[in-house]
């Protein structure tokens, strides 16, 4: 089921009012709900992948029994391995059987021998890789004594599955989100307001910019060939909002959707745009796979200790593994690495803790510093994001080459002028609101809360009439399909 | 609690309420003019005019020839949607007539115009022997088409078959989108279409017309497509007609090398055709192409269809669909007949020359 979609409009109010109404005395039968409408959200795209979710919450759900009855070190390791490669086996096996069959068909053909593999026809479960990250982190958690493992089977399958964040994230830790559904929920207007104007801003990302940038993204890079280098610059920046508003758009819905229920999800996506170097970027972008990376990859690596070559190493890991984790395709591979190649020069030397606040905090504008900064830390994500979007290695080569041809110096040649000029007014009002509110959640947190009720209900009655007016052809969110 | 679920209520069930109505009134598969014209009735349904033709499929697609063997056919069709339509299009009434017909599929012939030279430079025409190349193009992007062809382009045998194997057909998504335009335009288009005859918010025009016997059900208006009044300075551009008319005596003359005869056949636009029966001709320019394009000397066979279809309206409802740019099965069939009738005189005009 879409957040953007009519389903979704209709099914969360009888949830709503269910959970609330009917189900708001019995906590256990408030988590059964949360379980049964995660399985109805999940369901609706494809029934059959149930199996899986189910699968996987019963194997941690079991683990952590195990690890709890087990003081034995090796034993709780070899527990801890069942879980690791079991989850880990079956994003493997659905999302990268093939990529490694091809490359290592693809391999022996470079030394000469000829092997006959057949790629299987193998469907992506949807957000299998947040789920499986999700659970995962709960294991690690209980055999580090970070977390005691659960009982309650129900509440277990609702924090595996809690539809809010289910297909697209952000990727829970079962330290925050697990004990919140062994406490009562009490609805708390307050909460709920600010949930839903999370939702209204996310919508408004995701179906006003993300959408309407994706259909120009989606022209110029499917058919990069026949535009100049300055209309395919303008492709990728159209890219890299489309990314953005799509994905934080959608961590938007699911935080304000969740606190409507009454609970609380971390922040995802902290402005990143703004950021004055690639380390406060990536502090910044999908928050919730950085720190996860980072608390249970980099570090168990050794992190920043050890010689320079070791730092180089596992910065160079975390990032490949990073982009990996995107998706099986040498496209991710290569974001991932150039991602470590900017942010190594800001590691080594030190900077990489430089800008830990908001830039310009109390201050309307950036001075000049921070505004080139921002400026050049941009034009290296948009540079990247052109490995993310394009289709093979070579595609993503042709389009950059292309960019950097006598074109480049050409005013943009686009066929649909007219309904390109209409996106650029979006976007600009779309950035200053979200520099003024660049010290929030989210960008809309304060704004209007101490405006006329009049005043700001037009506020909401303005975004909600963009929603549909701007509305672009429905698409899916871009990370369902990672 | 109840303030909350007030207040969004207030904000999101006119929406609501609007995209239900525009699900059950909404009538997306009754022809391209009604769908992008959001229109909610429709007085004369394009299933009353289909259902009185039952025919079979009896022509043959270039995806479904085997492109390895040598094949022959009478007549080859080229086109746009005009030259879609399945079973109940002209290629289709011309097969019914004892002649073979292979007919380019679509998804190879964005600009059909195009798409003949390249086939005209390959060595298509070495493994599939045609006698007739029918040409047919949508009047509004006749000029067009022609400012956007290469004459050294090829498409050989071989790329043919690469593109009709990487092919996957895309069923458009039918469903109405909650968050899109549409639910505010549909219902706003339906309301102005009360006061105001313009596509303010679509792109249909819904115009009064003096006849009311031109289609089935009667309906008092004749609906039509924007871009046949947004394309009259291309249509009317005499000297790039000239420029048109000069490229496909160049077309006929390479494909004459070949023995094949060249037949054009231009779709006229609704507006063109249907132009004589508007009420208000006052505030709509005259269409002048066909005026302009049928004084040109041409080399080729030329079929008439404004002249074809203009008899034809006076005898029948229906030649177009009253809620589709398109010709209906009557008007196909018409022009089918009229395509058999020139190929038959050029037939006995090519054997009268060799006997004398």
């Amino acid at each position: 089921m879409l957040f953007n979609s009519i389903d979704f409009a209709l099914f969360l109010p009888i949830i709503f009012i269910l959970y609330w109404f009917v189900t708001n005395k019995n906590l256990k039968l408030q988590n059964f709900l949360i379980v049964i409408a995660s399985y109805i959200f999940y369901g609706w795209w494809d029934w059959r992948f149930l199996s899986l979710i189910l699968f996987s919450t019963i194997v941690d759900y079991s683990i952590g029994i195990g690890l709890s009855k087990q003081e034995n070190l090796n034993k709780r390791k070899i527990l801890l391995w069942i879980s690791i490669l079991v989850n880990l086996g079956l994003l493997s096996f659905f999302k990268y059987y093939n990529f490694f069959l091809d490359n290592f068909v693809l391999a022996f053909s470079f030394f000469g021998t000829e092997i006959k593999a057949n790629s299987l026809n193998i469907i992506l479960p949807v957000g299998i890789s947040f789920y499986t990250f999700q659970t995962l982190s709960y294991t690690i958690d209980v055999y580090t004594r970070k977390l005691k493992p659960t009982k309650d089977f129900i509440g277990f399958s609702a924090f595996v599955s809690f539809f809010p964040q289910l297909v697209a994230g952000p990727i829970e830790r079962a330290t925050n989100l697990l004990p919140q559904f062994y406490k009562k929920r009490n609805f708390d207007y307050k909460k709920a307001v600010d949930g839903m104007r999370q939702i209204l801003w996310g919508l408004f990302k995701k179906i006003v910019i993300a959408d309407n940038c994706a259909q120009y993204a989606n022209i110029i890079f499917n058919n990069s060939s026949e535009y100049s280098g300055s209309t395919l610059v303008l492709g990728a920046i159209f890219f890299t909002f489309q990314i953005y508003g799509d994905f934080s758009g959608y961590s938007d819905i699911a935080i304000g959707t969740s606190r409507l229920f009454g609970f609380n999800l971390k922040q995802n996506f902290n402005f990143p745009y703004f950021s004055r170097d690639i380390a406060e970027f990536w502090r910044r972008w999908h928050i919730s796979l950085s720190t996860w990376f980072r608390d249970y990859l980099y570090i168990p690596l050794g992190g920043s200790r050890g010689s320079t070559w070791n730092k180089i190493r596992n910065v160079f890991i975390i990032f490949i593994v990073s982009g990996f984790w995107h998706g099986a395709n040498w496209t991710f591979i290569i974001w991932g690495a150039l991602n470590a190649l900017y942010f190594l020069p800001v590691f080594l030397t030190n900077n990489n803790r430089n800008n830990l606040s908001i830039v310009s905090s109390r201050k309307h504008f950036p001075n000049v510093k921070d505004f080139f900064s921002i400026v050049f830390t941009f034009s290296l994500t948009v540079f990247a994001w052109i490995f993310f979007r394009a289709n093979n290695v070579e595609h993503a080569l042709n389009y950059i080459s292309k960019i950097f041809s006598n074109s480049l110096f050409t005013s943009p040649n686009f066929e649909n002028d007219a309904f390109v000029k209409p996106i650029f007014i979006l976007l600009f009002i779309f950035i200053i609101i979200e520099w003024l509110g660049r010290f929030q959640q989210y960008a809309i947190a304060n704004l209007g809360l101490k405006w006329k009720p009049l005043l700001r209900y037009f506020m909401y009655a303005s975004i909600i009439f963009s929603l549909f007016w701007f509305g672009g052809k429905e698409q899916q969110f871009i990370y369902f399909q990672f | 609690m109840k303030k909350i679920i007030l207040k969004t209520s207030f904000f999101i069930i006119p929406f609501l309420f609007l995209h239900f109505i525009n699900i059950f009134f909404y009538l997306n598969n009754e022809g391209d003019l009604n769908r992008i014209g959001y229109f909610y009735n429709n007085p004369s349904p394009m299933s009353k005019v289909s259902m009185q033709f039952s025919l079979s499929k009896q022509y043959t697609l270039t995806s479904e020839l085997n492109l390895n063997t040598k094949t022959n056919f009478d007549v080859l069709t080229i086109g746009d949607s005009f030259s879609e339509q399945d079973s109940l299009g002209y290629k289709n009434f011309l097969a019914k007539e004892d002649i073979s017909v292979l007919h380019i599929d679509r998804f190879l012939s964005e600009n059909p115009i195009q798409k003949l030279i390249e086939l005209i430079n390959s060595d298509f025409f070495d493994f599939v022997s045609i006698k007739y190349v029918v040409l047919q193009s949508v009047e509004r992007e006749f000029v067009q088409r022609f400012q956007k062809i290469d004459f050294s382009k090829s498409l050989t045998l071989s790329s043919m078959k690469s593109q009709i194997n990487n092919y996957e057909e895309k069923v458009p998504k039918q469903n109405l989108a909650f968050f899109s335009k549409a639910t505010l335009k549909i219902p706003l288009t339906n309301i102005q279409y009360l006061f105001n005859n313009k596509p303010n918010y679509s792109q249909t025009y819904k115009v009064d017309i003096s006849r009311d016997n031109l289609f089935t059900g009667n309906p008092k208006h004749l609906l039509f497509f924007k871009d046949d009044i947004d394309y009259m300075a291309f249509k009317n551009d005499s000297l790039k007609i000239i420029e048109c008319t000069n490229n496909l005596n160049k077309i006929n003359s390479l494909l004459t090398k070949k023995n094949i005869q060249l037949i054009v056949l231009i779709s006229p636009d609704k507006y063109d055709l249907y132009y004589p029966h508007i009420k208000y001709k006052n505030i709509f320019k005259e269409p002048k192409f066909f005026k302009f394009y049928n004084s040109l000397s041409k080399d080729y066979i030329h079929i008439n269809a404004l002249e074809i279809l203009t008899r034809e309206i006076e005898k029948n409802k229906d030649v177009y669909y009253y809620s589709s740019t398109h010709w209906s099965p009557i008007g196909a069939s018409v022009i089918a007949k009229e395509i058999k009738k020139s190929i038959n005189y050029n037939k006995l005009q090519i054997s009268n020359s060799i006997s004398k």
